[in-house]
């Protein structure tokens, strides 16, 4: 039984520090319900392993004892983000509801960079879309905001403080995903 | 009395887990899903020659593309 138990936790262990990915964001992937701010947590403890292996690790534990959307909810997310990422002016708003799961949200198109603002490197953030996603589960509220452009900003555009790229914290579906709190 | 309530909750998740079934269904057979999966692996020939992925937006960061961008575009002539 002690055996059993022990290749389990090793199993667990290793494919988690294998891929840096959780089982809920594997599950994501297999439906291509990969919307950033829904998937959160799991990203950004994803994310915290192309920068520092510490952040990693508290974030994963961070994320492994909160719950988690449902799929069906990370799908409904996904699915108002492609649409309005796609095919919606700036200013509109797509909307579900979920209230088997008590839970909903929302996704704002903020606005579309046309000009290049100052930045030459590649056109610097043209193309890129702005937008803001809330979501509630049991009255709580989580705001978040991200930068989706069309291809990867690189080196002299979205650089940390020692010079270097940050990587997006998610490519899907066309888009390169940046989290809203990095231009801070 | 215990293999009862056991056979109940199987039986609710087993209820539970059909009705999130459903919900996917809808997702999967959505265009917003066929089109998520093909717009993540499409790539195409520009311009300037180089392989880019197939969002239009990329006709926005490339000047040498920019009339031929609008909104919507791509959604609307994937079938």
């Amino acid at each position: 039984m002690r055996l059993f138990f022990l290749l389990f936790l090793f199993f667990f262990l290793s494919s988690c520090l294998l891929t840096g990915e959780t089982s809920s964001l594997r599950e994501s992937h297999k439906y291509a319900c990969l919307a950033p701010s829904i998937n959160y947590r799991s990203l950004d403890a994803k994310h915290s392993t192309q920068i520092h292996l510490v952040a990693w690790a508290k974030k994963y534990a961070a994320q492994a004892v909160s719950s988690e959307f449902k799929i069906e909810d990370r799908c409904s997310h996904t699915k108002i983000l492609i649409n309005g990422l796609y095919t919606q002016n700036d200013g509109s708003t797509l909307s579900w509801i979920n209230d088997r799961n008590r839970t909903s949200g929302k996704i704002k198109i903020l606005r579309t960079i046309y000009g290049t603002g100052g930045v030459s490197i590649s056109g610097g953030f043209r193309g890129c879309r702005e937008y803001s996603s809330r979501l509630t589960k049991n009255g709580e509220v989580l705001d978040h905001k991200f930068l989706a452009c069309p291809g990867e900003l690189g080196w002299g555009v979205f650089d940390d403080s020692s010079g270097f790229p940050i990587p997006p914290h998610l490519v899907f579906a066309g888009w390169y995903f940046y989290d809203y709190r990095f231009f801070k | 009395m215990k293999k009862k309530v056991l056979i109940i909750v199987i039986l609710l998740l087993t209820i539970n887990n059909l009705k999130a079934e459903n919900n996917l269904e809808d997702w999967l057979s959505s265009k917003e899903y066929r089109f998520a999966v093909y717009m993540s692996k499409c790539k195409i020939e520009q311009l300037d020659g180089q392989y880019r992925n197939c969002n239009i937006f990329n006709n926005l960061k490339y000047k040498t593309l920019e009339h031929n961008f609008k909104l919507g575009k791509n959604f609307e002539e994937f079938k």
